[in-house]
C-alpha cells in the first residue's frame, strides 16, 4: 500500500514539477492574442468630404485668384489716375487760356475808355 | 421701441447729407447750361483724383512748379460748352454760381463786360497771403465756360496759372474752331 503511495506521490510531483517554457512561448502567446483582439474597423472618407481638403482647394483657389485680380486692379488704377492727369492738364490748360482772355478783354475795355 | 430707434438711425445717418452738400457748389446746377452744346468738356476732379494725377506728372524739374500746386488743391471743376448758334444757353443758368460765389466769401476781382463777352474772376481769401480758391466764368455767345479751383492757393500761383507750367496749350485749337465757325456764318 506504502508502495502504491510512494508512486502516485512521485507521479504528482513529476506532474507538478516546473517546468520551462519553450522558447519560443512568449511570442506564440502575443501572436495568439493579436489574432484574437479586434482588427480597428479602418473607415475609407473619400477626399471630396475632407475638411483639410477643402481647405487645401480653396487656398490654392485663391492663391491663383488673387495674383491676376491685385495686377487687374493697379492696372485700372493707373489708367484712372492717367486719365486723371489727362482732365486736370486739360483742366489747368482751359484755365489758363481763360485767365488770359480775361486779362486781354480787360486790356481792350480798358483802350477803349482811354 | 423698435421703430423709434429705426427711425433715429435713419434721421442720424441722413443727417450729414445736407451739410455735405453745403461743402462748396453743386455743379449738377449748371448740367442745363450745356443742353445744346456741341462740345462739352466736364472736368471734376476730387482730391483723390488730384493726388492720383499728381502721381504722374513726373519727377523732373520742370513738372516741380506744377506737382507743387497740384499738391494744395482740393479740387478742380471746369464746365465748357461750344454751341453752334448763338442764343443757345440761358445766361441765367450761371446765376445759381453767381448767387453762391456772392454768399460764400468770395471777392470778384475782375469784371469784363462788352455787348457779346464777360469775364468774371472771382478769388477766395484764406487768411494772410492765401487763397481758398479761384473762379471764373467766361461768356461768350457761343462759348461758356465755368472754372472753380478750390484748396490752398498762393496769389503767385494765379499767375502761374497763367503761365506754361508744362500745361499743353489748347487755346489755338479752340480759336481756330471759332474762326472757321465765324466764318460759315458769315
Amino acid at each position: 500500500m506504502k508502495i502504491h503511495e510512494e508512486d502516485f506521490e512521485s507521479e504528482l510531483r513529476a506532474a507538478l514539477r516546473a517546468e520551462a517554457p519553450p522558447e519560443d512561448f512568449a511570442a506564440k502567446v502575443l501572436a495568439r492574442a493579436a489574432a484574437l483582439s479586434p482588427k480597428p474597423q479602418v473607415i475609407a472618407i473619400p477626399l471630396w468630404r475632407k475638411p483639410a481638403a477643402w481647405a487645401l482647394a480653396a487656398g490654392l483657389a485663391v492663391a491663383a485668384v488673387i495674383p491676376p485680380a491685385a495686377s487687374e486692379y493697379q492696372r485700372r488704377r493707373e489708367l484712372r489716375a492717367l486719365e486723371a492727369r489727362r482732365e486736370l492738364l486739360l483742366a489747368l490748360s482751359i484755365t489758363r487760356a481763360k485767365l488770359r482772355q480775361t486779362r486781354e478783354r480787360v486790356q481792350k475795355n480798358t483802350r477803349r475808355i482811354l | 421701441m423698435k421703430k423709434i430707434w429705426l427711425l433715429l438711425t435713419l434721421v442720424l445717418s441722413l443727417a450729414p447729407l445736407p451739410l455735405a452738400a453745403q461743402d462748396g457748389f453743386d455743379f449738377k446746377t449748371l448740367d442745363k447750361l450745356g443742353v445744346n452744346a456741341k462740345n462739352r468738356t466736364n472736368i471734376t476732379l476730387d482730391s483723390n483724383m488730384l493726388k492720383m494725377a499728381a502721381g504722374f506728372l513726373g519727377d523732373d524739374k520742370e513738372s516741380e512748379p506744377l506737382r507743387s500746386l497740384v499738391d494744395g488743391l482740393k479740387g478742380i471743376y471746369v464746365r465748357s460748352y461750344e454751341f453752334t448758334k448763338t442764343g443757345q444757353y440761358n445766361e441765367s443758368d450761371l446765376e445759381p454760381l453767381r448767387a453762391y460765389l456772392k454768399q460764400a466769401q468770395w471777392n470778384r476781382i475782375v469784371e469784363s463786360k462788352s455787348d457779346e463777352e464777360s469775364s468774371e474772376v472771382y478769388l477766395q481769401p484764406a487768411g494772410a497771403n492765401r487763397l481758398g480758391g479761384v473762379a471764373i466764368i467766361s461768356s461768350e455767345p457761343r462759348e461758356v465756360t465755368v472754372v472753380y479751383i478750390s484748396g490752398n492757393l498762393k496769389p503767385e500761383d494765379i499767375a502761374k496759372l497763367s503761365g506754361n507750367m508744362g500745361i499743353p496749350d489748347i487755346g489755338s485749337g479752340r480759336k481756330d474752331r471759332k474762326a472757321k465757325a465765324k466764318k460759315d456764318d458769315e
